[in-house]
């Protein structure tokens, strides 16, 4: 028995066994100081938001590596064919873009890295599109090349668009297959 | 006014992207951490978890070696882990319901979905120190009780009823 066996503060049983338990930590005591009224000091986020808005001007250069980490991703799966493990750094690279693209005022790279996630994500690897794939790999490194922030570039709109609704076909017609089956 | 010391909490920062961790780093200093611990995959996270001793963990979901899920349930692991009662927030651009879902059963304490922001994490870390949660055990499950979960219950995630607890 662990040590947090042993001092678990059982606060109800269910009749099956099931346990509501306090937490023995409390922050509360250690991080909290009361001053007068019960509102929260909203300070830290401001000087939070200060704190990573002194960050933009090197996110370019960040989603420059992360489009590399994809291109390099696309290479490895060209030279090793498409494997389970091949398809995970692919997925891994655009999921990692996906997740940093919009905060980078790339949204539509978000777009584009998000219908790449789902592809790869719910189409059984042996029917994944190679040619769909480099297609929003293009698209991606295009618009962060052309530097394309923001939502105002109407070629890279349209191209958002029309790869999710190529993506979303493939998905669909996956998932009628597989229930035909 | 409540004011909270964030300059008390040490932090441990679990993700295999280099530029998410300068982003929480930046907004966590910004909040005022300055105790602030990195690992780039769930292995080293959890060996940082054992030698460090962080009082809260932000945890990737896609890692290599082990995942959010898996660094979770080990953490979790009321029989190994040297602090199974840490609170987890799990920040991932995974946003769809089930994976939600399978975070919360995992034992995550907080979701928080990219893109990231400054009021998003500090609401988590707040609602961590003000509202700390009691924790559920069952056979199968050992973690936050989420059934008065705002958060989760917002982002569409199934509350678990009372009813449900022992058939977990």
């Amino acid at each position: 028995m662990s040590k947090h066996n042993a001092a678990i503060a059982v606060t109800s049983q269910s009749p099956s066994g099931g346990q509501l338990i306090d937490s023995p930590l409390n922050f509360r005591k250690h991080v909290v100081q009361v001053t007068g009224n019960n509102t929260l000091d909203m300070g830290p986020i401001e000087r939070a938001e200060k704190a990573l808005a002194g960050l933009a001007d090197q996110f370019p250069t960040w989603m420059q590596d992360e489009i590399a980490a994809l291109v390099g991703a696309r290479a490895m799966l060209q030279y090793e064919g498409l494997t389970e493990a091949t398809r995970q750094r692919i997925y891994l690279a655009a999921h990692n873009l996906r997740g940093q693209a919009q905060m980078m005022n790339f949204p539509l790279v978000g777009t584009v890295s998000d219908s790449l996630c789902n592809l790869i994500d719910r189409v059984p690897i042996d029917q994944l599109p190679l040619p769909i794939i480099d297609l929003h790999i293009e698209a991606a490194r295009a618009m962060i090349s052309e530097n394309a922030s923001g939502e105002s570039n109407g070629v890279a709109l349209k191209l958002a668009a029309q790869l999710g609704i190529a993506s979303e076909g493939i998905i669909r017609k996956s998932i009628s297959t597989e229930a035909v089956d | 006014m409540n004011i909270i010391d964030f300059s008390v909490l040490r932090t441990l920062i679990i993700d295999d992207n280099v530029h998410t961790r300068r982003m929480l780093r930046a907004i966590l200093h910004g909040l005022g951490v300055r105790d602030i611990k990195e690992a780039d995959d769930g292995a080293t996270g959890l060996e940082s978890f054992q030698t460090y001793s962080p009082d809260i963990i932000l945890l990737d979901w896609v890692m290599p070696i082990f995942d959010g899920i898996e660094v979770t349930r080990m953490v979790r692991n009321i029989d190994s882990s040297p602090n199974p009662f840490i609170p987890i927030i799990m920040i991932t651009a995974h946003a769809e319901r089930h994976r939600v879902v399978t975070a919360r059963d995992a034992g995550i304490t907080e979701f928080l979905c990219k893109p990231l922001s400054a009021k998003a994490l500090h609401d988590r870390i707040v609602n961590i120190v003000l509202n700390p949660r009691p924790f559920v055990r069952t056979k199968t499950y050992f973690g936050p009780d989420h059934r008065r979960n705002a958060s989760l219950s917002s982002a569409g995630a199934k509350r678990i009823e009372p009813d449900l607890i022992d058939q977990r």
